[in-house]
């Protein structure tokens, strides 16, 4: 009796051991995977800070709410994201006079309408290349229509107060642009490494929560449970996003797991699974709770989800 | 603007903290590069974008330690509530990497991924797939599996076994059960990764011979062996029948990284 106990001891201890170096491999390769973009993103995001006045920008960007949401759709062709590091970006934009909408366009759009994504989906449905297509085209429906959505709801900014958001850079620059800009080049470097550090803590935060959660459902939740409902033309839709929210891989590597499904799912659920995951998991939602009030995150989320699953839905129907 | 809170800068503001993990992180992303541990996490051709961010880190911690003499605004508008709260997450990374000393993922794993050889693929998808490395294979009286074409090759034998009944094969992999096999079935997998470990896939083959049932889940073999066709769960599944068997070390690159 008492070698059985000991050895169930030793085989569990064992087996947690083993479980608790996967878990551990599997955050930080998401961690080093996804460093170099948050590092870029919050070094743009301070750059814009800094160096960018409110006025320049404002010029750039059309007037029109529904021209600018159209471009936003489309900037990912130019700016080859990832979804890693959007909020941050996103932000800054916001606070430097992008309208809302179009704020949240580009963010929806550009992880997956980019080159790199686009070929990175070619590579992986080598034999099925519609979906391809059908993942830029329901990506680029679901931004546009959220943008829309949003346009007609939302008025303000959404973001969460300055004084909500501690790091927010104290510059010398940011508060007194308008009266006096006599910021030296040294200045400005300075201030610019130091937000982009602040921010780094801030929003790292997040992403490292996001990947800790990430990398223990990948190791929990076991891959049966999904491919039972596999073939459900509605169950499937549901079964795939909410395992894309959950294992929160970047949008250039989600095609690779998609396809490891094809045998077992429907293609819709594929596709809501690859256009669903870079626009809302895990890792990113804590940081747009951080970000924006959390009564537009939630109306967001719920918007996202209701178009996503839709347009999975009549892909797996017709 | 709204109204901020002008505290005195403390000792133990955030920039100590800040510098401390900074610091950490640059230890930790160069030791891994220099240890050549990174192939390890990401695929190699991103290595170039983890040296860039631990080269693009210094510069912050620079800033960051030189914080409290520089000029700047801190006096005026300190960073206020700098509670370590908000650091943890940071510390609990950084203790866990350096803690715990293993770096390969273990076959307890392949369970809660989905072993590819096991999924019902319908015959008419299969019909579609490219097939770049047949001409190739029904040339070669043993084919080799190496780290190059694993992927394709696995797929290969396992959706095609038909064309390559009776064929020599080599190849090596750990050994992984899965429930229902019989006590001399086990299958060789290995983990495929795309981007980076998350995205790991575990990819194999049945195999079948008398003395597996002496090496536990999780030891590397390195077999050569027949395609025949066996049953697995009343199912007619590809095995390969092995000849020859070689227990080995864990290879030096024990992940296969495919269309690098």
């Amino acid at each position: 009796m008492e070698y059985l106990v000991s050895s169930f001891t030793t085989i569990w201890n064992i087996t947690t051991w083993n479980q608790l170096v996967n878990f551990k491999i599997i955050l930080l390769s998401i961690i080093i995977e996804a460093f170099p973009f948050l590092l870029l993103s919050v070094i743009i995001s301070s750059l814009l800070n800094n160096f960018v006045s409110e006025n320049s920008l404002r010029n750039i960007i059309p007037k029109d709410n529904l021209l600018s949401i159209i471009i936003a759709c489309f900037l990912g062709l130019l700016f080859p994201v990832c979804d890693c590091g959007m909020v941050p970006i996103v932000r800054r934009l916001i606070l430097k006079g992008i309208p809302l909408p179009a704020g949240i366009a580009f963010m929806l759009a550009a992880p997956i309408v980019n080159p790199v994504v686009g070929t990175a989906t070619a590579f992986a449905f080598q034999n099925n290349s519609n979906v391809v297509l059908l993942r830029l085209g329901v990506a680029l429906i679901v931004a546009f229509c959220t943008g829309i959505i949003i346009n007609v709801f939302f008025k303000g900014s959404e973001l969460k107060a300055l004084s909500q958001i501690q790091s927010h850079a104290h510059g010398c620059c940011q508060h007194v642009t308008a009266n006096h800009i006599d910021c030296s080049l040294t200045n400005k470097i300075f201030n610019t490494i130091r937000d982009a550090s602040n921010e780094f803590f801030e929003m790292g935060k997040y992403l490292f929560m996001g990947a800790m959660l990430g990398a223990l459902s990948q190791i929990v939740v076991p891959h049966e449970m999904l491919v039972t409902l596999g073939q459900h033309s509605f169950l499937s839709i549901g079964a795939m996003m909410l395992f894309a929210f959950f294992i929160s891989v970047c949008s250039a590597a989600d095609a690779f797991i998609a396809a490891s499904f094809n045998a077992n799912f429907t293609v819709g659920s594929l596709v809501a699974f690859m256009v669903f995951g870079p626009m809302i998991d895990l890792k990113n939602i804590l940081m747009l709770l951080h970000t924006f009030h959390t009564r537009f995150v939630v109306c967001l989320i719920l918007i996202i989800i209701i178009l996503c699953s839709s347009a999975a839905y009549i892909i797996n129907i017709v | 603007m709204t109204p901020r809170n002008r505290k005195k800068p403390t000792l133990y503001n955030g920039s100590f903290i800040q510098s401390v993990l900074l610091l950490g992180f640059i230890i930790l992303l160069a030791w891994l590069d220099i240890t050549r541990q990174l192939p390890l996490y990401i695929n190699p051709k991103f290595i170039i974008l983890t040296e860039l961010s631990y080269f693009l880190l210094i510069p912050m911690l620079i800033i960051q330690v030189l914080d409290p003499f520089l000029p700047a605004r801190n006096t005026e508008h300190c960073h206020t509530h700098t509670s370590i709260g908000k650091y943890v997450p940071f510390f609990i990374i950084l203790i866990l990497a350096f803690a715990v000393p293993e770096n390969t993922l273990n076959a307890n794993l392949v369970s809660s991924k989905g072993l590819n050889s096991q999924s019902n693929v319908t015959a008419n998808s299969i019909q579609d797939l490219p097939r770049p490395l047949a001409p190739a294979f029904s040339k070669m009286s043993t084919i080799k599996i190496t780290n190059l074409n694993y992927t394709e090759a696995v797929c290969e034998i396992n959706n095609f076994p038909q064309d390559y009944i009776g064929k020599k094969v080599a190849l090596t992999g750990f050994v992984f059960r899965s429930p229902g096999l019989a006590t001399n079935q086990i299958s060789l997998v290995r983990y495929v990764v795309m981007c980076c470990t998350a995205d790991s896939l575990p990819y194999g083959v049945m195999c079948e011979g008398a003395d597996t049932e002496n090496y536990p889940d999780g030891t590397w073999l390195s077999i050569e062996g027949v395609v025949q066709m066996s049953k697995y769960d009343d199912k007619d599944a590809p095995t390969i029948k092995i000849t020859s068997l070689q227990k080995i070390e864990e290879p030096q690159e024990p992940y296969v990284f495919p269309y690098n």
